[in-house]
């Protein structure tokens, strides 16, 4: 359901999660200006999951911050979860974080001082959570990600696949509204990636998340919702 | 609540990276705790071998020479009701009169000296303990119980050639205005030579029994020598003092020796910043070794602000970092720096005896017995400022993270 060249509306219920509107974010490189989102329209609605492609260094990444409230935009304006993003301060966009994002990186980012079981609690106590709370919630997601067995082990001591792993229960445990992926299975080899892919896309449904999912991995397109490709600043068709 | 939470996972984060092996590794925290202890332990040993000597010496100043307090009195004030009254406040452990002149003693066919005599009542020795405690008899008895005995300052009895039982010649002069300006001689016994230590009175003290010098200067109102049963109440018993009648004047041991009593605090207090600066030393360590951890934290750090911990929360995980090495460097220090403190004299000996043994050097100094008096306020404000020192090398390591940009680290990451 296009609206217009750049503005993609996908529909799984009746409220909005994500909406933003004429977003441009232009990066100066010396002396040329680079633009990677050139005022990009996009709509998700709540429990839907979106797929974005493109090369390297398209935009895609900065979009994802840019929804998840890390980075700021030009001009144009971001609406996740009924926040208007660009009016609020650093403070309160930490606490729209907490309350409303998880997020998933390439590189999986866990504290390596930490336990998988201690990364989640850690994540949870964040949150406001009690520690003895914050460890049940951890105990159930680890189940969920099927490593029970290996809650007391350091990231240095997991595989690829299983820190991923450990990473998606992290960005589970706040309950929050939305997940941001950036390239989860980017690191991964096509097999790992695979289980990966089919994991968060099962526990996005299992607990009615909706899902922004950056991705080189056509294999992903078929697990979406919808799948749109950013090419030179704005969102092109389907794959 | 929020702050009780907040609480909750900065700790648990701080102790979490305080005690990882990474942190080990580099051992970011072992100078600091090494430089807080040693510090610590040259505070107690220093400040208590201070305090045991100024305590020492200000004790024989107001046991044997000011008293607690003075209290002039009216011509015609009874003094046994006085005393009465005093006895009343329940503060006061002994009163006694006392007369104090400037006078020269002058051993016949031997030298002379100018000397400070005091008049005190025969039975000052088993009256007062506090007297008895502090003076050191060298050599005869204390005994003034006649007007013709003296006991003399050891040193004064040295300078002039005197010991026990030889017979003195006081002159003290004599009362009123200039034409009855007179000396009076009085030959007298040396029963006894004592000593408190220190040479500033040991040169000039001298006993003897109150009635001689009544009798020398019958004009002379003798005053009322205070001891309470806690010196340091003396404010308390001024306060008393000077509600009863026939009282003219109250001084305490603090007015009679403040010029001493002055110069002791500065000296300490000197003493103190100077070996703070041992602190500071230390806080620079911790400053930059924090920073050192802070870096290598940066991904963490990063990641954290992304899932919403706010940046002021990031930085009291490293700061707690600071006050954990600041509290384990107490810990020893204090433990460490009492139970020395306390042996001082055993560890200088055994330091003596192993010098003798390697040099054949024997130091005196180190023979020496020291006084220690560690009072508890001192080691709570030392390790407070530690405290204070390290919050503000911590603060100053972590301040940075309030600008790192989140999505930058996770970029560059």
């Amino acid at each position: 359901m296009m609206n217009n060249s750049s503005e993609k509306v996908f529909v799984s219920g009746l409220v909005t999660a994500i909406d933003v509107k004429n977003l441009t974010k232009t990066y100066i490189n010396g002396t040329e200006n680079l633009t990677v989102l050139n005022a990009v329209n996009f709509k998700l609605m709540k429990g839907s999951s979106v797929v974005i492609m493109g090369k390297s260094g398209c935009g895609k990444s900065t979009f994802l911050h840019m929804v998840g409230g890390l980075d700021s935009a030009d001009s144009g304006t971001v609406f996740v979860a009924g926040h208007q993003l660009d009016s609020l301060n650093s403070d309160r966009l930490t606490q729209f974080r907490k309350k409303h994002i998880g997020f998933i990186f390439q590189m999986h980012y866990l504290l390596e001082d930490f336990s998988a079981l201690e990364n989640l609690m850690v994540t949870s106590m964040i949150q406001g959570n009690q520690k003895k709370k914050a460890k049940e919630s951890a105990l159930t997601l680890m189940n969920d990600v099927g490593l029970s067995s290996k809650i007391n082990n350091y990231p240095g001591q997991l595989s690829g696949g299983e820190r991923q792993r450990v990473a998606i229960a992290r960005a589970l445990i706040n309950d929050p509204d939305i997940i941001l992926a950036d390239e989860p299975t980017g690191n991964l080899d096509e097999e790992n990636s695979h289980i990966i892919e089919d994991l968060l896309f099962g526990l996005v449904k299992k607990y009615q998340k909706s899902l922004v999912l950056v991705t080189h991995d056509p294999y992903i397109a078929n697990l979406a919702d919808e799948t749109l490709i950013l090419q030179k600043g704005v969102f092109k068709g389907d794959v | 609540m929020n702050r009780i939470l907040d609480l909750q996972w900065i700790l648990f984060t701080s102790f979490k990276y305080f005690t990882s092996a990474r942190n080990k590794k580099i051992r970011f925290a072992t100078l600091p705790i090494i430089g807080i202890t040693a510090g610590l332990v040259a505070v107690i040993i220093i400040i208590g071998i201070m305090n045991g000597l100024q305590e020492g010496y200000l004790n024989d100043l107001i046991e044997i020479d000011s008293y607690h307090a003075r209290i002039t009195i009216e011509s015609e004030t009874d003094v046994k009701k006085l005393q009465e009254a005093l006895n009343d406040t329940n503060l006061v452990q002994n009163s006694y009169e006392f007369l104090e002149l400037e006078g020269v003693l002058r051993l016949p066919n031997g030298g002379s000296q100018p000397c400070v005599i005091k008049g005190l009542p025969p039975n000052i020795y088993t009256l007062d303990s506090g007297f008895s405690n502090e003076l050191t008899i060298s050599s005869g008895v204390f005994n003034i119980d006649t007007i013709d005995k003296i006991v003399l300052g050891r040193n004064l009895a040295v300078n002039i050639g005197a010991g026990v039982n030889s017979i003195v010649e006081l002159l003290v002069l004599g009362e009123g205005k200039i034409v009855n300006f007179v000396p009076i001689e009085k030959q007298m016994i040396v029963t006894a030579k004592v000593g408190t230590g220190y040479p500033e009175i040991d040169d000039m003290i001298c006993f003897a029994n109150i009635s001689l010098l009544k009798k020398m200067l019958p004009k002379t109102i003798p005053q009322i020598g205070i001891k309470l049963y806690d010196s340091d109440k003396i404010n308390a018993f001024i306060k008393e003092a000077v509600k009863i009648d026939g009282i003219k004047s109250v001084e305490s041991w603090i007015d009679l020796n403040r010029s001493l009593y002055s110069a002791l605090l500065l000296e300490k207090y000197s003493m103190f910043v100077i070996l703070f600066l041992v602190f500071v030393v230390v806080a620079i360590n911790i400053k930059s070794s924090l920073e050192r951890v802070v870096f290598s934290h940066k991904k963490d750090i990063g990641l954290m602000t992304a899932v919403g911990a706010t940046k002021k929360n990031l930085t009291k995980v490293f700061i707690f970092q600071g006050l954990f090495i600041a509290i384990i460097g107490i810990f020893f220090g204090l433990v460490i720096g009492i139970l020395s403190a306390k042996n001082i004299n055993q560890i200088f000996l055994l330091i003596g005896s192993l010098i003798k043994t390697i040099t054949g050097y024997s130091s005196r100094f180190l023979q020496y017995t020291f006084p220690v008096k560690i009072l508890p306020g001192e080691l709570i404000i030392v390790s407070s400022g530690i405290l204070l020192v390290s919050f503000f090398a911590s603060w100053m390591a972590v301040r940075k993270i309030l600008k790192f940009v989140p999505v930058r680290i996770l970029h560059d990451e």
